[in-house]
């Protein structure tokens, strides 16, 4: 059997995209240049999408965004929040998983940094992101006092999405660690909404600081320590996921984290699902510069666009 | 217990279950949408010319109650329209229910809403199906009757796009070939060099939008024939229709509308602003493809290489039916394979010899010819049907046309094959077993 994905910007207003006009589209075999119609169906028609709009496609706009505060957390950690002008981006940019690219006003366009939408205040039209200063990108963005340019909405920071858009009335076991933390705020949000069960475990790891748990205390979830590296939680772990009826696990941390939690998921008799925050280097996100390019059973796989099970990504 | 699933609930996996689970298997049917019959939920014509000759035939075989369940549901009997004789119009608005309650009160199991998407092989052998909620329906015999219409990439690239016809891609999903998933390429139907399958050759309007004149002579003889105004004709549309045996001269200078419940126009596609200029369709509209202004769907994009006893050549347990077979056009076609398909899918997973049917027999004779005939150079230019065009004429020749059904009868029982798909082969081989144990 083939390998089961599909492309996480199909049916959006960017879909059809650069993929299709260079017949490299994910899903339609009539756009990666065959003759027959044989597609992974995601609801819609790309191809008759292309015919449509005579093969112009929308493109995703770098605008530029005023920086509202700056709040340095540690000497290598900052919460940086922007204003977006415009409604109808700010609602594109609210849903877990979401990412855009900062970089600083004048800076070339290989300064873009991918960056998690941590939270989305959507009256106020403020976004807020965490930047862990690493390099030059990282530190160009907190050099800047007033604007920022911003290129996005990208929707494919987490794998599994589909789990936390149809869950209700669930048990969901959160496991955040570091700068990971900053992608769990819109998920927790999401599944309150959809009167899940949550329970968040949050690692400080090398930032030694819980970046989501203010926020998380506001909307009412009380997280719970924990240590990746340290046996007793890893005990602890194993013991909420087993003795708790968890239906869905997601992990928003390093594959190394992804990798240990799934292995403790194999061993069950029935089968969670995990959700995993994609670790992947994103660069250009519209499928094209190939630096998220992965292997997988044979197949080369753009992760800036695919959504895969975590079981094809991680070894099931 | 051996257990068969068929994927599509058209006529052709109907014609497949019946047999199979005649021949006394488990039998699972795989539907993508929310009806079965697939295009037989908006065709609505049998009986008419050879295929009168086909449905006796099947019924002397002992399958004929799929063709029992549309007389009985039948609106207009030995109707003559342009080309064709003895036609029998079945109401399409009647008949599902029909033909569901038939084949659930015999044990089928019929699941819904169910499309298959991909299935899982080892060494040729076809262990299950993958629905697209990623459920593995597993079986002994598959038997493949998806169809080879649409989906909507291909009614746009090799037709006018889609135009919401009954398949509903749009909506329950795009079909997909099982046949090609499990590694055997698709054979693809041409109109020309460069232009892949074939338009569907008729729309449906809605009849009580037409003239009272034309409803009232719809409903009391079934047929009704009426010049189209020379500025509207275009005979250029004949080449583009898959129904060859429509394919007449008379089909493009007239409005030819069968009574099938709604009225069935015998044209590919019209453009409503035209229609609508025509005395007695000033307020017609179209009821199948809903967008039959601009036209229809696109078929024979996915036939599978198959053997006379209806195998694809290349697998071990995998039969077909249907337009999936071969360029076949009809109901009756559909359920005449599908029913020797089914009965073999069974005799396969008892190791039992497969069945072919004798070049005697309508049936066994278009079978056999449509696999010669697709071999030949132009072989996928041509499409097939006992209702008209080369294979009609053919059947004259051979004496095959017969219209007398107790002269049907008596030429199956010459052949030793009267109601041969009604035993059930599971019990007759669980008592050679028991008489075999016995002994020892």
């Amino acid at each position: 059997m083939a390998l089961n994905y599909y492309c996480i910007d199909a049916g959006s207003q960017y879909c059809p995209c650069h993929l299709a006009k260079t017949e490299n589209c994910l899903i339609c075999s009539m756009m990666q240049g065959k003759e027959i119609c044989d597609c992974r169906w995601q609801g819609i028609c790309v191809y008759q999408e292309y015919m449509w709009a005579d093969g112009k496609i929308e493109e995703r706009k770098t605008i530029p965004a005023s920086v509202v505060e700056k709040n340095f957390l540690t000497d290598k950690l900052v919460i940086i929040k922007i204003f977006i002008p415009l409604d109808s981006l700010v609602r594109e940019l609210n849903q877990p998983g979401t990412f855009v690219f900062l970089r600083s006003e004048g800076s070339p366009e290989y300064y873009d940094v991918p960056l998690c939408v941590m939270d989305i205040d959507e009256s106020n039209k403020i976004l807020s992101f965490a930047v862990n200063i690493v390099g030059p990108k990282t530190k160009a963005i907190i050099m800047s006092d007033s604007m920022v340019l911003m290129r996005g909405p990208y929707w494919n920071g987490l794998l599994g999405l589909k789990h936390i858009k149809s869950s209700y009335s669930k048990h969901w076991l959160i496991i955040g660690r570091g700068i990971g933390q900053a992608s769990i705020i819109s998920v927790v949000k999401n599944l309150l909404r959809g009167n899940n069960n949550i329970t968040v475990l949050l690692d400080s790891g090398t930032l030694k600081i819980n970046i989501a748990e203010d926020e998380l205390k506001k909307i009412g979830v009380i997280p719970q320590e924990f240590e990746l590296n340290n046996a007793f939680y890893k005990k602890r772990l194993r013991e909420i996921i087993e003795k708790n009826a968890v239906d869905f696990v997601y992990s928003s941390g390093s594959d190394i984290q992804h990798m240990f939690i799934q292995n403790i998921l194999n061993k069950l008799s029935r089968r969670i699902p995990l959700i995993a925050s994609n670790n992947h280097q994103l660069c250009c996100g519209e499928g094209i510069c190939g630096s998220c390019e992965t292997l997988i059973d044979g197949e080369l796989i753009h992760f800036c666009k695919v959504q895969l099970g975590s079981e094809n990504v991680l070894g099931g | 217990m051996v257990k068969v699933v068929v994927i599509g609930g058209g006529w052709a996996g109907c014609g497949a279950a019946l047999t199979a689970r005649k021949a006394g298997a488990d039998v699972t049917i795989l539907e993508k949408t929310d009806m079965l019959l697939g295009c037989g939920l908006v065709g609505g014509i049998i009986r008419n010319n050879g295929r009168f000759t086909a449905a006796e035939e099947a019924i002397a075989l002992g399958a004929g109650e799929l063709f029992q369940i549309a007389d009985s549901v039948a609106r207009h009997k030995n109707v003559d329209f342009p080309g064709h004789k003895h036609a029998t119009l079945y109401d399409v608005t009647k008949i599902e229910p029909k033909v569901r309650e038939f084949l659930e009160d015999m044990g089928v199991n019929i699941k819904f809403k169910c499309r298959a998407v991909d299935v899982r092989v080892k060494e040729r052998t076809i262990q299950g199906i993958m629905l697209a909620s990623q459920e593995i329906v597993e079986g002994d015999e598959f038997i493949e009757t998806t169809g080879s219409s649409g989906p909507m990439g291909n009614c746009l690239k090799y037709g006018n796009g889609c135009s919401m016809c009954i398949q509903r891609c749009p909506a329950y999903g795009p079909r997909v070939s099982i046949s090609k998933r499990a590694g055997v390429e698709d054979l693809v139907g041409r109109r020309s060099a460069d232009i892949y399958g074939a338009m569907s050759g008729s729309c449906k309007l809605n009849k009580d939008t037409l003239g009272e004149n034309i409803k009232r002579q719809l409903d009391e003889k079934g047929v009704v024939v009426i010049k189209i105004p020379e500025e509207y004709i275009k005979k250029e549309k004949l080449s583009m229709k898959v129904c060859q045996q429509y394919a007449l001269e008379e089909y493009a200078t007239n409005i030819v509308l069968l009574d099938t419940g709604y009225a069935k126009f015998m044209t590919p596609f019209f453009p409503l602003e035209d229609l609508r200029k025509i005395k007695g369709f000033e307020n017609a509209r179209f009821e199948d493809p809903y967008a039959a202004s601009k036209g229809n769907s696109i078929r024979y994009m996915s036939m599978a290489p198959r053997d006379d006893c209806m195998q694809v050549i290349g697998l071990n347990n995998l039969f077909c039916a249907g337009e999936k077979s071969g360029p076949f056009i009809g109901h009756t076609e559909a359920i005449c394979t599908g029913i020797l398909a089914g009965h073999n899918s069974v005799r396969k997973a008892l190791n039992l010899e497969l069945i072919k049917l004798p070049r005697a027999l309508a049936i066994g004779d278009m079978i056999a010819y449509v696999n010669e005939q697709i071999k030949t150079e132009n072989g996928l230019y041509k499409r097939f049907t006992f209702a008209g065009s080369i294979y009609f004429e053919r059947m004259k020749k051979l004496g095959l046309y017969e219209t007398s059904p107790e002269a049907i009868k008596d030429r199956v029982a010459k052949l030793n094959l009267l109601g041969i798909f009604k035993e059930n082969l599971i019990i007759k081989q669980e008592k050679v077993a028991g008489m075999y144990n016995n002994r020892f």
